[in-house]
């Protein structure tokens, strides 16, 4: 049987691609759900055309319609011409589709795993998959916990003869702490840690790799890095749409589930991690979780000082007028679910002792941006003038004053980052001006970067998990969501709808800061 | 706003604005705050390299400034083109243009670039005039589109802050001599060498490279016996070159699976002999590279990639035991020249592989001995 290891011999050394990945069979389930036909099929073509995808390769699309594998590969093809930023190529999607297969079939069904079976055996002798499987769990999460029993007793998950057996899940991994340890142990009762791929898209996004790049590849930023230098950090999670007929799900998610326990945490992570000793699955996890675990779980009375949320109205966003969320189909007219949530979290180690991270996300917010701004302590003694970072400039109650030095970081869109610091203002007085010197990626680099999916999925067939989240991240990650749910559960919900679509959010986020005598930045 | 030929806005004024050499460094200042001021907003440049092309007057001239707007898309750069031009041997002439990707309601890169056009007699002084320009701190990538003459006073010049020398041994009059000359020539750590039939290698390289990906073929890859390339008459280096990666890597195959064995690499006529593999260079019709065949006979085995469909593609075969059924064609776009320079300065540090090629290819074409 063919070694499940990414092929790293010696003719491949110094090429582009250094590690090839071994043979493979991809089995999606849900492959006609929209993750499927918008991100994962547009990412699988353009793997394939960049000659990313392994030499041997097939994928298994697995879905509750009676399609056939032509009408399946129609479908696909349908959707990359839709969705895919690399243009189809007439002959070579004829080339690609020839490894599609589809198995109709209920994801609680023995029948549909045992036809899973089948058709991978069979490609395992006419495709040369040699045995390695990759399951990609593209279903609503209530499905998780199922498609590992029924792959178990498929005998799927096993690992033969130096074979690999992986899963990739998507987020959210539980809806709290207690599920999402329910799920972990489902999966780990018949799977491996390191065959588990837990995927936040937001880890393959360039510029959220760029953080560590930024963090340990400069000597200059890191030793500025740590309370001693940095007056507080802000992370901004901002979404300027609404649910967008997801009404539903948002009802049962909220903004603290879907956007604070995975993209925001990981990215309070990444930038507050010490450097791992390497760039490798278990160094910077290790290092991720650390921080995770040095975030203290409020109690009640914590919640209600350090917590806010909000629930947008009707208002208007890009020049249009926007309903209110309990306005939304699908949303209850009565709706407590949040779509705004801002935190201020402390991370109690030698590090970031005493220095607060802000952070907050929200729907309809006047602009789509993600980024995470470092807002430096003033100058110990100023002796310039305006501006000069003199005590007297600062906000009443401390914090940091108007030309403190910013590093902001920004995710999305417009990635790059930017540095604002003091210059002197031309004339015969020693007046300071803050001024910005940006740093593009746009215009630096012209090349696209690849989409999110792309390399996350290219990472899964190499057995490189570094950018996917481990068990004990997803806990203590749920552990801090949770109790700020039970926190909320004994407050009464504020009165929603608490901010205008298009503004920033509610008032009580302003006060939040104004308490410590800082304020919002303007992304 | 003026677009050039390639869709991209053309800044200072839509065409070439002639410059007193003196004033170089002031006008490439003004260019761009003459920029922000028509444009309304400030136009952001991105620089992280300099970029120095060597050319002839007419058709190459034309082939290198397409290319330097090309490559500076994805690298950006401060760019010189200097064109030998007939004519009185002292001409000294500047101009300066500004190019912007212009991407839906944006720039994206900006790069600027000066042009030299050059007498016999001037290019010393234009080494000169070029050298302070440089961006500092910023790797220099000095590429000649024609031979290589290490003699010329403005190579000479500019190899002394070179970090990389780009050329096309296909446009030297003599490869064979060039590859020696390289070798040769001292170069002190300073700037290496960077050869576009290098990276017009890169699919066949890919291609091989994936052949050893099969695990049937990887117990092979330190017992090849013998190396055959058929190239066409264009590309004797590129077939020595792909030969010399291929005996190198076995070698390095080889030292793994028998440590502290090294090869032994004995001259011949277009062919060379190594413990490792014997190795033939077969000209045939066509043009570049056209086949490469492998064979190892403990444990038994060929490979094979052959260039088909009227070289829009590669055919992958492998005849060993236990080899499974290939997927056997690969797509072969033809590289435009801008892909090609862009490779060779993607970075500025030396490409051990590649010369370690060259050394193995230089021994077998120009009869040099390696160190």
């Amino acid at each position: 049987m063919t070694p499940a290891i990414p092929a790293t011999g010696v003719f491949r050394e110094g090429l582009a691609r250094e590690e090839a990945p071994p043979p493979c069979g991809l089995v999606i389930f849900g492959a006609t759900g929209d993750l499927a036909r918008r991100k994962l099929l547009p990412a699988l073509w353009t793997l394939s055309r960049s000659g990313l995808l392994p030499a041997r390769f097939a994928i298994v699309g697995v879905a509750r319609g009676g399609l056939d594998d032509a009408a399946f590969a129609a479908e696909m093809k349908a959707a990359v011409a839709e969705h895919g930023r690399t243009p189809l190529d007439a002959a070579a999607w004829d080339a690609f589709a020839t490894g599609l297969r589809y198995v109709p079939g209920e994801f609680g069904d023995p029948a549909t795993f045992d036809r899973v079976k089948a058709v991978l055996a069979e490609l395992d002798a006419t495709r040369g998959t040699a045995g390695n499987r990759l399951f990609y769990f593209a279903t609503p999460p209530s499905f998780a916990a199922t498609l590992f029993e029924r792959l178990d007793a498929a005998g799927l998950l096993d690992e033969v003869d130096g074979a690999f057996a992986r899963v990739i899940v998507e987020k959210p991994f539980g809806r709290d702490l207690d599920s999402a340890r329910a799920l972990n142990a489902a999966a780990l009762a018949v799977a491996d840690e390191r065959q588990i791929f837990r995927i936040d898209h937001y880890l393959g996004k360039e510029t959220v790799q760029n953080i560590l790049v930024f963090r340990f590849a400069n000597a200059i930023f890191e030793p500025l890095w740590n309370h001693a230098y940095v007056d507080h950090v802000q992370i901004t999670v901002g979404e300027s749409i609404g649910v967008e007929g997801r009404g539903k799900f948002y009802e049962e998610a909220g903004t603290l589930r879907d956007i604070v326990q995975n993209h925001l945490l990981q990215l309070v992570a990444l930038t507050a991690m010490e450097p791992p000793v390497a760039f490798d699955a278990d160094a910077v996890r290790d290092e991720k979780i650390k921080v995770l675990r040095a975030i203290p779980v409020p109690n009640a009375r914590e919640v209600t000082l350090t917590t806010v949320r909000g629930q947008y109205d009707a208002g208007a966003t890009a020049g249009a007028d926007v309903a209110g969320y309990r306005s939304e189909p699908g949303v209850a007219p009565d709706s407590a679910t949040e779509t705004y949530v801002a935190l201020k979290l402390s991370i109690d180690n030698w590090r970031w002792a005493g220095t607060p991270f802000y952070v907050r996300a929200g729907k309809r917010l006047p602009k789509r941006v993600t980024e995470i701004a470092i807002t430096f302590k003033d100058v110990p003694h100023a002796f310039f003038g305006r501006n000069g970072g003199a005590p007297a400039a600062r906000a009443p109650g401390g914090g940091a004053g108007p030309a403190a030095n910013v590093l902001a970081l920004r995710i999305q869109p417009e990635e790059g980052i930017s540095l604002r610091f003091g210059s002197k203002v031309p004339g015969s007085r020693l007046d300071v001006e803050p001024v910005k010197m940006d740093f593009l990626y746009g215009r630096s680099f012209g090349v696209e970067p690849p989409e999110a999916y792309e390399r996350l999925l290219l990472d899964a067939f190499l057995g490189d998990s570094t950018l996917f989240i481990r068990r004990d991240e997803v806990e203590a990650a749920w552990g801090l969501v949770t109790a700020v749910h039970r926190g909320w559960a004994d407050q009464a919900t504020p009165a929603f709808p608490n901010y205008e679509a298009g503004t920033w959010g509610p008032a009580a986020a302003d006060a939040l800061l104004a308490r410590d005598g800082r304020a919002w930045r303007r992304p | 706003m003026i677009v050039d030929g390639s869709g991209r806005e053309v800044l200072g004024g839509g065409g070439v604005l002639p410059v007193d050499i003196a004033s170089l460094s002031t006008e490439l200042r003004r260019l761009w705050e003459g920029a922000s001021e028509a444009d309304g907003a400030a136009v952001t440049r991105a620089c992280a390299r300099n970029l120095i092309a060597l050319c002839a007057a007419g058709p190459a001239a034309e082939a290198a400034d397409d290319a330097l707007v090309a490559v500076a898309t994805e690298h950006p750069a401060r760019a010189f083109l200097v064109v030998a031009t007939p004519g009185p041997a002292d001409r000294l002439e500047a101009s300066l243009t500004a190019h912007c990707v212009v991407r839906p309601g944006r720039r994206h890169v900006c790069c600027e670039q000066v042009t030299l056009a050059i007498g016999s007699a001037a290019r010393r002084r234009a080494a000169s005039a070029i050298v302070p320009l440089l961006v500092p701190d910023l790797p220099v990538f000095v590429w000649i589109t024609g031979g290589v003459d290490f003699d010329d006073p403005a190579l000479e010049r500019l190899l002394d802050v070179a970090d990389r020398l780009v050329f096309d041994s296909r446009a030297c009059p003599d490869p064979a001599r060039t590859l020696v000359d390289l070798v040769h020539t001292e170069r002190n750590d300073r700037w290496s060498p960077a050869d576009l039939e290098w990276a017009r290698l890169e699919p066949w390289r890919e291609a091989v490279a994936a052949l050893f990906d099969e695990p049937a073929a990887a117990s092979l890859a330190g017992h090849l016996d013998r190396v055959v390339v058929e190239h066409g008459a264009d590309a004797i280096v590129g077939a020595a070159l792909l030969a010399g990666w291929i005996v190198d890597r076995a070698e390095s195959a080889r030292a793994a699976d028998a440590p502290g064995e090294r090869a032994r690499v004995e001259a011949g006529d277009g062919a060379g002999e190594t413990a490792a593999a014997a190795v033939v260079l077969t000209p045939v019709p066509g043009e570049g590279v056209r086949r490469v065949g492998l064979e190892a006979q403990h444990p038994d085995g060929r490979l094979e990639v052959a260039l088909a469909e009227n070289g829009r593609a590669l055919v992958l075969s492998l005849t060993a035991a236990d080899a499974c059924a290939l997927p056997a064609r690969r797509p072969l776009d033809p590289a435009p020249l801008a892909d090609l320079v862009g490779r060779l300065v993607a970075e500025a540090v030396p490409d051990e592989l590649y010369e370690r090629a060259l050394l193995r290819a230089a021994t077998w074409l120009g009869g040099t001995t390696p160190d």
